[in-house]
């Protein structure tokens, strides 16, 4: 089994276009939530969202045929895969094919640009005239948008998970590479936000009205987000031979069904409990190694505390030293992007041995004994970490990355 | 890759019916075809092959039923029948049995009704039931609560590629230890938006009597463990996959990813393509599908002319299709008698019908996008 290195991250998202004013913005402890300004949100329970801003998607530089009825997910994915290629220092002209793989967790794809054509469809009849805004409405478009925009050649694999989809494709794409199918592997994914997901989670009550506070004994629910991440995967023998600066080494993933309810969490944390344990299984490091846990905290009254519930399980009292922090407060819930969002961020803190913060948070609940990271981010050395996603349907997810030597 | 992936059992619903045994009749009928129709608001029923007369009952008690929407049901039926005949206390701890599944429609239904009333009322009225299976993993994640599986859980979005993904990612998870068993699973639903986005894009068939692929509707499981006493039904033997850069609603304009993903698959197996006994046609009555089926089977067999067989220009297209396919391998391996002939353009290049009962069997998908994806599954 290769090893497997983190050679180039791209990320878009409500904090900023790229990786680095994204990283700088979440490390200072501020929040891309805002009111949202993509559609109107008159009679929702919420009017705020992480957003990212138009000017991410412009795309300058690709060929405007390439980019032809892109959906709005799929121009985050491409921007994300943009960046992060070019910071492996790998080139994908559009001229080469090149066999590697893109994975990614794929959620609303061109869900946003369909829905336009649905409420005209659903007043009007058969002849509303339509083809573009459904182009991309299949799952796993922009993971062909990507495979497409950048000519590549290998397999591609589109994970739905719901909100662990791209932690599991980070997943399956590190397996890939380590079996050698694959040198190279795009991994992560792109979600952007729509009317579905804003009216479900509205239906649900599980949105805040205010700016969602993981972990905080006021929260009320969560903030959708959007945003795209990327991460290029590679076998650590031909990143070295090319001189690649590496961020981390995928140490291993685990994927387990809590069977036990379409919305609601195991409340006990054992079902959790197996994901952890199978991702600190596969990557073969016990819970005294870890020294940062990446945290689902969707900031839901019954997320938080079942998924502390799992991480007291795993790592008992220890767990009070070990930060434990959610972006969702500043990126928003990406869903099914969040996974690779949440796989990039720490990432880059396992590199940087810096921990974000967990932005909105302030009051502590004694539901949820953890050190959440509150304020600013803050230095921290880390050899081995946790990323966690626990989705609808209790389909769950855990990453571990460590540093490279 | 490891020699003992081997299939324990199955279960399908199909438009032939309900169950295995409903599909092997429908087989053995060389002239079985289809009822074609699906009602849709405000216009003319749309040609998809419907599995009509589908009823969860007896299989699903009426309280779970109730709470499952169609791929759901069409799922958890299907799985019902695979775990039947893996007998009813498993071999393997439930927290050990995973599900993958591809899917390139399910959720639809509900995504309309959730937007219907935010669209025509207002977004307070979104019901809050539906929003749960609007999500793609709704029937993978609901079988697992139904049958208590606790076992990886994957669904895969890759158009009409998706159901044979699921059985070569069932394999990966094996391969890698993360389960004692799967149940790999394709299914999609009959949904009127989904029909007419297709025929809309002039992909499928314009009446029931015309020419060209139409939509199915269905679900087919099949059961993976390499331990346990179950009889063995056939091996999943290898596997493989490329793609081939192009825009996300078009096939590939030629035939090169398919024969790459073929070429792995059977050199993964061990299979020289002179051993080949039986190719699992892609055909589903697409002309540009049809002819870079021929490019990519001329590559890889070059003047070899297994028996084919094709099942989808009859059961419909859909990411569930690839996983009938690989059903129907199955069933041809253990010896079902399949009277459906050769599709007419490989048949022209000499492709017979199968005849005897086969040793090693061929199944691709090529997806809308670009995506191919192959498996060689072999008899035990």
């Amino acid at each position: 089994m290769a090893e497997v290195w983190i050679t180039g991250i791209g990320l878009v998202t409500a904090l900023g276009c790229d990786r680095e004013t994204t990283w700088s913005r979440l490390v200072r402890g501020e929040s891309g939530v805002a009111p949202l300004r993509l559609f109107d949100t008159t009679g929702y329970r919420t009017h705020l969202a992480a957003q990212v801003d138009d000017s991410c998607l412009a795309l300058p530089g690709f060929a405007t045929a390439s980019l032809r009825h892109a959906s709005r997910t799929s121009r985050l994915g491409i921007a994300a895969a943009a960046e992060a290629l070019a910071d492996a220092g790998l080139t994908a002209e559009p001229a080469v094919h090149r066999p590697w793989a893109v994975v990614f967790g794929g959620g609303s794809a061109g869900l946003f640009e369909a829905e336009s054509f649905l409420q005209r469809r659903l007043s009007r009849g058969p002849r509303t005239r339509a083809l573009n805004e459904f182009l991309e409405v299949p799952q796993d478009a922009s993971t062909d948008r990507v495979a497409e925009v950048f000519s590549l050649t290998g397999p591609r694999l589109t994970v739905t998970t719901a909100c662990s989809s791209s932690t599991v494709a980070v997943g399956l794409a590190a397996e890939m590479v380590a079996d050698g199918q694959v040198e190279v592997a795009l991994a992560g994914g792109a979600d952007g936000l729509c009317r579905l997901t804003f009216a479900g989670f509205n239906s649900l009550r599980a949105v805040d009205g205010e700016p969602a506070k993981p972990f905080d004994r006021r929260r009320k629910g969560l903030n959708l987000g959007e945003g795209a991440a990327v991460l290029v995967l590679e076998d650590a023998c031909r990143a070295q031979a090319r001189g690649a600066r590496p961020y981390a080494r995928v140490l291993g993933y685990g994927i387990t069904a809590d069977a036990f309810h379409m919305t609601q969490p195991d409340p006990s944390g054992a079902a959790w409990e197996r994901t952890i344990r199978a991702a600190l299984a596969d990557a073969a490091v016990t819970p005294e190694e870890v020294d940062y846990i990446n945290a689902h905290g969707t900031a839901t009254e019954q997320n938080d505390p079942a998924e502390v519930a799992a991480y007291l399980r795993v790592f008992g009292e220890r767990l009070a030293l070990i930060p434990v922090s959610s972006v969702k407060g500043a990126l928003g819930h990406c869903l099914c992007g969040a996974g690779g969002v949440e796989a990039a961020i720490t990432a880059l803190a396992v590199a940087r041995g810096v921990v974000p913060p967990t932005a909105g948070f302030a009051e502590p609940d004694p539901a949820c004994p953890v050190d959440p990271v509150p304020g600013v981010g803050r230095p921290w050395p880390i050899g081995v970490a946790l990323s966690s996603s626990f989705a609808f349907g209790g389909n769950s997810a855990a990453l571990v990355l460590g540093a490279v030597p | 890759m490891s020699g003992d992936l081997l299939i324990r059992s199955l279960g399908t619903v199909t438009a032939a019916g309900t169950g295995v045994p409903a599909l092997m009749e429908a087989l053995s009928q060389p002239a079985w075809q289809p009822q074609l129709g699906l009602e849709r608001p405000d216009a003319p029923p749309l040609p998809v092959a419907a599995c009509l007369g589908f009823s969860p009952q007896p299989y699903l008690p009426p309280l779970v039923a109730r709470r499952l929407d169609r791929p759901a049901r069409l799922l958890a039926v299907a799985a019902k029948e695979a775990l039947r005949a893996a007998r009813e206390t498993l071999p393997w701890p439930r927290d050990q049995v995973g599900v993958t599944a591809g899917t390139g429609n399910a959720g639809t239904e509900a995504l309309v009704e959730v937007l219907k009333a935010v669209f025509l009322a207002s977004p307070e009225e979104a019901p809050p039931m539906h929003f749960p299976s609007t999500v793609a993993n709704a029937p993978a994640s609901q079988l697992a609560i139904l049958e208590k599986l606790g076992g990886p859980n994957l669904t895969f979005a890759e158009k009409q590629a998706g159901g044979l993904r699921a059985l070569v990612e069932a394999g990966r998870l094996l391969t890698h230890r993360r389960a004692a068993a799967v149940l790999a699973c394709g299914v999609d639903e009959a949904q009127w938006l989904n029909a007419e986005a297709y025929h809309r894009l002039r992909f499928t068939r314009r009446s029931p009597s015309g020419r060209g692929p139409f939509l199915g509707e269905g679900a087919a499981v099949l059961l993976l463990a390499p331990a346990g006493n179950l009889p063995a039904l056939a091996r999943l033997a290898g596997w493989g996959a490329a793609a081939l850069p192009v825009p996300t609603h078009l096939y590939p304009t030629s035939g090169e990813a398919l024969a790459r993903a073929a070429a792995q698959a059977l050199q993964s197996a061990g299979v020289a393509a002179a051993d080949l006994d039986l190719v699992i046609s892609v055909h589903s009555g697409s002309r540009p599908l049809a002819q870079l089926e021929v490019e990519a089977l001329g590559v890889v067999l070059a003047g070899h002319r297994p028996a084919a067989v094709a099942v989808t220009d009859r059961l419909g297209e859909g990411a569930f299709a690839s996983a009938v396919r690989a059903l129907v391998a199955v069933l041809a391996l253990g010896g079902a008698p399949i009277a459906w002939p050769a599709p007419a353009h490989l048949a022209a290049l000499g492709f017979p019908s199968l005849t005897s009962r086969p040793r090693t069997a061929l199944v691709t998908a090529v997806a809308g996008g670009g995506s191919a994806v192959a498996a060689v599954l072999t008899a035990p």
